[in-house]
């Protein structure tokens, strides 16, 4: 089942626009609360008529072709709309109005929060932009001839994880100190075992949960603000493509307690000063009291393609902090550097010069 | 003759160095092209205020000297080197303290 949130004033589908932080209808620009339009959706529902249309299609789906996939029908034109089997949000392909998959965010897979867009697609387009200035190793028929394939506000799945830690570290250290007499030069080494135990917490260290997108590129995009986060509304979906979790709390947990390990290890060693050299010999990190949630959070991707590769970039649609990889003009480096090694080269060889001239005079 | 010779060390070893600059800068530039990274660590996300000691102890185990002859009286002289016989236990510190935990950054 789907769910589309329609204008009470002309019955165009509403998208929620990140600038107001409202629902917005763009064929009237009516500007809606959330809470209002919602509730009256809610009224709206209970009153439609049970009509039911049969279907008489001619072709079946052949054996596995839908696998992997759902069926979904447009609430505005009752268009097919076939979706993978992740997605929670997307737009319809025949009328363009953005539709929510009600029945992939209910019971479990409903998200505890979301942090709403505050970014729109313009500040997306101008990001990019912006990482492609003053760049430059990157192939100028990169910036000019690259087509942007599509740009998307996608709501990525996260599960955020609380953790208490307690931690009992063991370092081995040394000072040295050094003295000199009449005849010898002394190095004295003193070896100390120091103990540190203690604990510290951690809120909301995200995981991303989509199969999707690489890890790797929604961990580029942090920090994300979990303190602005909302109590989780479908409509904040509507004009975005979202995904339900692909991987499980219990599947992400390793690479929350990584994380939240080396910082625990990094902060326990900052209190080991004063001394010349430090070795850990033991580190017991402990986990308690952990809790989780289910969130999604805000992301603008970018697909551009150049010289038959796609090249994908993501902004984070909450802070506008900006990733992609860039390709290198190898030409351009060599040149570069090949030039610069001149000039020092000429530098250096002008000091050698006037040191010559200055130890043949003295 | 000679100079020649020291002239032309001092050029390549000038050359040298400058590449060695110049690829170190270069290294620099090509870098910031990647802007894709996994991140190590969690330190965002540490609850402020929450970092706290309830054991700290720096306790002294042993020490060892070494000495070497000074530059005038290398010639001969072994380097030499004594430790302490037994270790000596001395608790340096033993104190709870807290400290502000890492800190939400943004």
């Amino acid at each position: 089942m789907t769910l589309e949130y329609k204008c009470p004033n002309c019955s165009g589908a509403v998208a929620f626009d990140a600038a107001s932080q409202q629902l917005k209808c763009p064929f009237c620009d009516s500007e809606f609360d959330v809470e209002a339009l919602k509730s009256l959706n809610e009224t709206q529902e209970n009153e439609k008529e049970e009509v039911e249309w049969a279907s008489h299609s001619d072709t079946e789906w052949l054996a596995g072709e839908q696998e992997g996939m759902r069926l979904y029908v447009c609430n505005s034109c009752a268009g097919e709309i076939i979706a993978e089997e992740s997605t929670a949000a997307t737009s319809c392909p025949f009328c363009g109005n953005p539709v929510i998959m009600k029945g992939q965010l209910s019971g479990s897979a409903r998200p505890d929060l979301i942090i709403p867009f505050q970014l729109d697609k313009k500040a997306a387009m101008e990001a990019l932009k912006t990482h492609l200035s003053g760049k430059r190793l990157v192939p100028r028929s990169f910036k000019s001839d690259n087509k942007l394939n599509e740009i998307k506000g996608l709501y990525v799945p996260f599960w955020l994880f609380d953790a208490e830690v307690d931690a009992n570290m063991r370092y081995k250290a040394t000072t040295i100190r050094n003295w000199s007499d009449a005849q010898f030069n002394y190095t004295e080494t003193r070896t100390y075992n120091v103990v540190r135990q203690g604990e510290m917490a951690f809120e909301k260290v995200p995981v991303d949960a989509s199969a999707k997108l690489s890890a790797e590129l929604m961990e580029s995009l942090e920090p994300f603000d979990a303190s602005s986060a909302k109590d989780f509304q479908t409509a904040f979906l509507a004009g975005y493509l979202a995904d339900k979790f692909e991987f499980c709390a219990e599947h992400s947990i390793a690479r929350a307690n990584e994380r939240i390990r080396a910082t625990t290890e990094a902060e326990f060693r900052k209190t080991v000063t004063g001394y010349a050299t430090v070795s850990a010999e033991y580190r017991g990190v402990y986990l308690k009291k952990s809790e989780v949630k289910y969130a999604l959070f805000p992301v603008w991707t970018l697909a551009t393609t150049w010289r038959d590769k796609t090249y994908l970039f993501a902004m984070n649609g909450q802070t506008g902090k900006f990733v992609g990889d860039l390709p290198t003009d190898w030409g351009a480096f060599w040149g570069w550097f090949f030039g610069l090694t001149a000039i020092i080269s000429v530098v250096l060889i002008v000091l050698a010069a006037i040191v010559g001239l200055v130890l043949m005079f003295v | 003759m000679e100079y020649i010779l020291i002239a032309f060390v001092a050029f390549i070893v000038c050359v040298l160095i400058a590449a060695a600059i110049s690829g170190i800068i270069m290294m620099v530039i090509r870098g910031s092209l990647k802007s894709v990274r996994a991140e190590k660590a969690a330190c965002n996300y540490s609850k402020n205020g929450s970092f706290r000691l309830s054991n700290q102890n720096d306790t002294f185990l042993y020490n060892n000297v070494t000495r070497r002859p000074r530059a005038q009286q290398q010639t001969q002289q072994p380097r030499q080197t004594t430790q302490s016989p037994r270790p000596a236990q001395r608790p340096v510190q033993r104190q709870s303290i807290s400290r502000g935990g890492g800190g939400r950054r943004r």
